[in-house]
């Protein structure tokens, strides 16, 4: 990733009260990992996954989400 | 008056903008990580510097009082004022006192925050700002955007504009080097002229009653050199014990 520390832009009510600015961290946030050519985003907080996965379902790209359990549980395929 | 999210979602439209605007602190913040790694102990030097702030917060009364009496030795005046309000009426009636009626003034978020611009201006004095960023948004009649980056959101081509219609560079210059020059000329004159310079501080010392400004553009020294009077705001909890802590 070019930036490794950036936020996804979640962050509980902030996605409600600062709606744009959160929508926009997700986004540039999703892009740099498909600019990097990810195949999967992993993390271990819930909140920011599906935060990342809404914003990749809207842009109907093939980057698939996952949670860190799914893979240390060795889970095939992660539930689209 | 719109709050930030309403704001946010108004910037939010230009989307090439925020791009543009999102690239260019995260130059700046490249520039920061390249500087900080390398100094090996960049970390200890952070938690040292935190411990410091943490011992002189826990007695701050009593550093506060050393540094006065310090300062006083030193032959500086010190005033001391409990809110934004008596800060600015300090500041002004030191002005009147000396009969000034205009001032140059370094970066200070202290007195962004007093409002002290608005407020000397109300009281008829002429404040020109001599930080380059600060310079720009002030002539564009805007807070600044940033703490240390005041005017990290202007385009070079936008600050071309203030600078034409404020300072009289050709239209639609918007070479950085041109557009510095121009400033740096206009400042020069400033400078020169005026009698009253205010500055912030960066920390001050209890022990010796010092405090220290520090700048990357010359301007608080240029400021404060050239005038009669300087008037250094500093915040009380901007203090360290000694030079050797």
């Amino acid at each position: 990733l070019d930036r490794p520390d950036e936020c996804c832009g979640f962050g509980g009510t902030f996605c409600v009260v600062e709606e744009a600015v959160s929508a926009k961290m997700g986004k540039d946030r999703v892009a740099d990992h498909i600019q990097n050519g990810a195949e999967y985003i992993t993390a271990a907080d819930l909140s920011c996954l599906m935060h990342m996965e809404g914003i990749l379902r809207r842009l109907k790209s093939r980057v698939k989400v996952i949670h860190i359990a799914e893979i240390l549980n060795g889970v095939k395929e992660t539930v689209a | 008056m719109k709050d930030h999210a309403a704001l946010a979602e108004a910037f939010n439209k230009d989307e090439q903008r925020v791009n543009w605007h999102d690239e260019t602190l995260w130059w700046v913040r490249q520039k920061r990580d390249k500087a900080s790694h390398q100094i090996p102990d960049w970390e200890e030097l952070r938690e040292a510097a935190s411990q410091i702030k943490h011992n002189v917060l826990s007695d701050l009364g009593n550093y506060l009082e050393q540094f006065e009496k310090q300062a006083i030795s030193n032959g500086i005046t010190v005033h001391w004022a409990a809110d934004a309000k008596e800060h600015n009426n300090i500041v002004h009636s030191i002005l009147k006192r000396h009969g000034i009626t205009q001032m140059v003034k370094s970066k200070s978020m202290l007195t962004e925050e007093c409002h002290l611009n608005h407020f000397l201006e109300e009281q008829g004095i002429n404040v020109v700002d001599s930080d380059l960023g600060e310079l720009i948004v002030q002539l564009a009649k805007e807070p600044p955007s940033h703490i240390v980056l005041p005017c990290i959101h202007k385009k070079k081509e936008e600050i071309g504009d203030i600078f034409h219609e404020h300072l009289g560079s050709e239209k639609g210059e918007s070479d950085p080097q041109i557009l510095t020059e121009t400033a740096r000329v206009h400042l020069r004159n400033t400078f020169l002229t005026r009698r009253a310079a205010l500055t912030g501080v960066n920390f001050a010392v209890a022990e010796t009653g010092e405090f220290v400004v520090c700048t990357n553009e010359g301007n608080a020294d240029m400021g404060a050199h050239l005038s009669d009077v300087h008037i250094a705001s500093m915040g009380i909890e901007k203090l360290i014990p000694n030079a050797n802590t």
